[in-house]
């Protein structure tokens, strides 16, 4: 690390640690160094320990004794007005110094997250937010599942699929009489799941991405590479998974499906502000029907090297992949500080809307997108031109010409035009929802999702979704806008 | 030595010297309740609850703070998307069921929203005060609520307090104390002791699925975030064979506002505008949000996560609330799992998941002649 390197890590972990000459070997170790701070004003006495463990509702026994649990830890430390400001991955127990100890540290001054993880007797610091979105560190060390240079919750949004949370908790009772959680005190002190969510993950989200397009709005000239901007929007960079409230194994005759699966809602009503009402109960499936396509489909979970296989789904029914909150707020942002209008956003999420975080569609639009620096106030212009340029002469179902069709639209009858859409799209969903090969189909679609996300490299857990009897190879599906299901 | 006398909760100091051995003998009595059961076979009595002001909690007691979100649960997963979910929510107190509730006041003209105050005073608490000084209750309602407030509005002319009285039954016009009807002290105090009976399947198995604990042991209800969550926590320390009580002072209180991701116009702090109203610092049960007068805005202009506030819903999404669960003698108890749920038992005596006798107490109404 160089000089200029270290002067610029203005985080606390950095500050109260490690440039106080201090490597702490384990994670007890670490927190003990942490407390000899909280009497400073620069401590961070106030802390929050969270438990994730994909094994987590499988209880223990005999029979599944090789089943590795795969608990982790987050613990984050901060000071209470100003919520956490660094967060510790580990897993138990806390003494173990082999256990991994990745440390995520929020830097005030810059405005940035710093990555560190302990190597041996080493700390490495392994680059900062901006390193996501840097050639030479792209996809590589935590870059790898922090794509986007932000803290990551996978299961963000109730019931937190694996977390130990208010939906459901992490009982002592799915692990081996022996396991380090059963005595360990930050086990005992976990917390539920929602909490991570409101007070830790999304404002560190929307803090950063916030730090991003001042730094990035800032620049001179221009925004350096729009289209990576833009790829929030038109693309999905990450995932996050979403799945029903209800237990797959649960007695509720019929329950709700996310209405993420089906469409963005995150973006298109929750950011941009599209008045759609209703959605809550749109999207429910009977248990018979739900129940078939579990068996048609053969779904298990499972852990080939661990000899351990369950049937069936996972423990909160329907398990699947949505729109990454990160992708959203980026869209949220960009059209607040009105570098993009909210109906030019809306009408590029209307093509092929009814594929949330996989239309190939969608993304091909990116290239209408300009590649090089460009003035902030141009982007959106230039994108339109491109798109109506293409448009021209090109079938009705082309990408292109859906957008510009959207496109010479006036917000207000955008909107009025999106929402009489999306309003018939779930009228067509609800209806095939009413039906036992509806839901199958629809079911087709989630594998469909879940073999996707198991080729991203967030995907680290082969028990985090259920497996099909269909070839993880299998073509791909998508959803028509009259809500059938077809092969790409 | 056992608790000598349980406090009013967020050791309110409305009461006089009578009216405070009555409320500590009133929760002792339902906490005596809570820990006798219903009489069904399969829920009584609850060994490892216990009463600290007979039983002794003994050294060492653990402490946890069990939080859960003050947004309803139900209203989040039957709305599609956030502004349907706060738009319901703020429709009625009826669908404020997490013991949170709030009422909104707007700005004429604008309807931009100027304050919202949230309650998590239980109902018991209200009807023995007013029943016991009917004085105190409208100083109480005029500093808190409105100052126009008057006898004829909270009590009937035969002098009965008016629970869902017009200061207190509406989203917009005040909000003194709970009156959803499942958010109670004595909901509180019943989960807490209907939880601490550990459960087995039939196989044989420790029942540990929060939705199985609730439904099994038929008590608080199982949509909410708060219910089936304090049942779990304190299950947990009933498995780990704890006796189980509720801390003093018994009561739900305020566990925090988070206020990262606001902005404000003029960049102050927004945690400042939050304020605790009554209650201790530590146990509060009251808190009002609202803007400075000296400012050029209004508590509508400032916004959450770039959207500005509109409803107090979105205020909620942000409030922790928080009972106080204490475990002691842990690993002692020599209580066995109960192979069954609550009205498996044919003959069983006592109505399951039947009304706590905090309710039937207060119900007689004669609470003004034991002072």
């Amino acid at each position: 690390m160089t000089d200029g390197e270290r002067a610029s890590l203005g985080d606390p972990f950095f500050e109260l640690v490690l440039a106080r000459g201090r490597f702490p070997g384990t994670t007890a170790e670490l927190l003990a160094v942490l407390n000899e701070s909280n009497g400073a004003p620069e401590g961070l006495p106030e802390q929050m320990v969270f438990v994730v463990a994909e094994a987590g509702q499988i209880p223990f026994n005999e029979a599944n004794s090789r089943l590795p649990r795969s608990v982790r830890y987050v613990v984050t430390r901060g000071r209470s007005a100003n919520g956490p400001t660094v967060l510790v991955s580990t897993r138990p127990p806390a003494t173990d110094p082999t256990a991994f100890l990745q440390v995520a540290g929020w830097d005030s001054r810059n405005k940035v997250f710093h990555f560190y993880e302990r190597a041996g007797d080493a700390w490495l610091w392994e680059g900062s937010s901006w390193h996501a979105f840097d050639d030479a560190a792209r996809g590589k060390g935590p870059f790898d599942s922090h794509v986007n240079g932000t803290l990551v919750m996978k299961e963000l949004r109730l019931p937190w699929l694996h977390w130990n949370s208010t939906a459901q908790e992490i009982p002592l009772e799915s692990f081996p009489p022996d396991h380090p959680v059963r005595t360990d005190p930050l086990f005992a002190a976990r917390q539920s799941a929602d909490i991570l969510e409101r007070r830790v993950v999304r404002p560190a989200v929307q803090r950063w991405t916030r730090a991003r397009l001042d730094r990035l709005l800032g620049a001179p000239g221009g925004i350096a590479a729009p289209r990576e901007l833009l790829r929030h929007l038109l693309a999905a960079t990450s995932v996050n998974i979403v799945s029903s409230e209800e237990r797959s194994r649960g007695s509720k005759p019929e329950f709700g499906l996310p209405a993420t699966f089906f469409f963005d809602v995150e973006s298109i009503v929750n950011q941009l502000a599209l008045d759609i009402t209703g959605l809550g109960q749109a999207f429910q499936v009977r248990r018979p029907d739900y129940e078939s396509a579990v068996a048609a489909l053969g779904l298990v979970l499972k852990r080939s090297d661990a000899g351990f296989q369950q049937a069936g789904d996972a423990f909160f029914a329907w398990p699947v992949s949505e729109r990454a909150f990160e992708d959203c707020v980026v869209v949220g942002e960009l059209t607040r500080r009105g570098i993009l209008s909210p109906g030019f956003a809306l009408g590029l999420l209307m093509v092929d809307a009814w594929n949330p975080t996989d239309s190939a569609a969608r993304e091909s639009l990116l290239q209408y997108v300009p590649a090089g620096t460009t003035p902030a106030g141009q982007i959106e212009a230039e994108t339109r031109r491109n798109i109506n340029i293409a448009a021209a002469g090109l079938p009705p179902e082309a990408p292109e010409r859906i957008a510009a069709d959207y496109l010479t639209l006036d917000e207000a009858a955008m909107r009025t035009r999106a929402a009489a859409e999306l309003d018939a799209f779930v009228a067509k969903v609800r209806a095939r929802l009413a039906t036992s090969q509806g839901v199958l189909d629809f079911m087709r679609v989630a594998d469909w999702r879940r073999r996707d996300f198991r080729k991203r490299k967030i995907a680290e857990f082969g028990l985090t979704l259920p497996f099909s009897n269909i070839d993880e190879n299998a073509p791909p599906l998508a959803v028509t806008r009259d809500a059938e299901v077809v092969e790409r | 030595m056992a608790l000598q006398r349980f406090d009013p909760p967020g050791f309110l100091d409305d009461f006089g010297p009578a009216q405070r051995d009555a409320w500590h003998q009133f929760i002792s009595d339902a906490l005596n309740s809570a820990q006798e059961g219903s009489g069904d076979p399969f829920d009584s009595p609850r060994a490892q609850f216990f009463n600290a002001a007979k039983v002794e909690a003994g050294p060492n007691p653990a402490f946890e703070d069990v939080k859960w979100t003050a947004f309803p649960r139900i209203v989040q997963i039957s709305s599609g998307s956030d502004m349907e979910r706060w738009r319901s929510a703020d429709a009625s107190r009826d669908v404020q069921d997490e013991y949170c509730e709030w009422s909104v006041t707007r700005q004429s003209g604008t309807n931009k929203i100027t304050r919202v105050t949230f309650t998590c005073e239980g109902p018991e608490y209200w009807r023995f005060l007013a029943a016991t000084d009917p004085t105190q209750t409208l100083a109480l309602y005029k500093q808190h609520v409105d100052a126009s407030a008057t006898q004829a509005d909270l009590f009937t002319p035969s002098g009965a307090y008016i629970l869902r009285n017009r200061f207190n039954n509406s989203t917009s016009n005040g909000a003194m104390h709970l009156v959803q009807r499942n958010n109670t002290l004595g909901a509180e105090i019943e989960i807490a002791g209907a939880a601490t009976v550990t459960r087995l399947r039939a196989d044989g198995s420790p029942m540990v699925d929060t939705l199985e604990l609730i439904r099994c042991g038929r008590y608080g209800a199982e949509q909410r975030h708060s219910d089936p969550f304090i049942g779990a926590r304190v299950n947990f320390h009933a498995r780990s064979k704890a006796d189980v009580t509720v801390a003093n002072p018994v009561g739900i209180y305020f566990g925090g506002l988070d206020t990262q991701e606001w902005e404000t116009p003029d960049g102050s702090d927004p945690a400042a505008f939050w304020k605790y109203t009554r209650g201790s610092p530590e146990r509060p049960v009251r808190a009002v949000i609202e803007v400075p007068s000296d400012r050029n805005y209004v508590l509508g202009d400032v916004l959450i996560d770039g959207r500005a506030i509109q409803f107090g819903g979105q205020i909620a999404d942000r409030i922790q609330m928080t009972i106080r669960a204490l475990a002691t003698r842990i690993g002692q108890s020599t209580a066995q799992p109960v192979r069954g749920c609550v009205g498996d038992g044919a003959g069983a005596a006592g109505g399951p998941g039947g009304p706590l006798s905090v309710g039937a107490v207060l119900s007689a109404g004669d609470t003004r002649g034991r002072l």
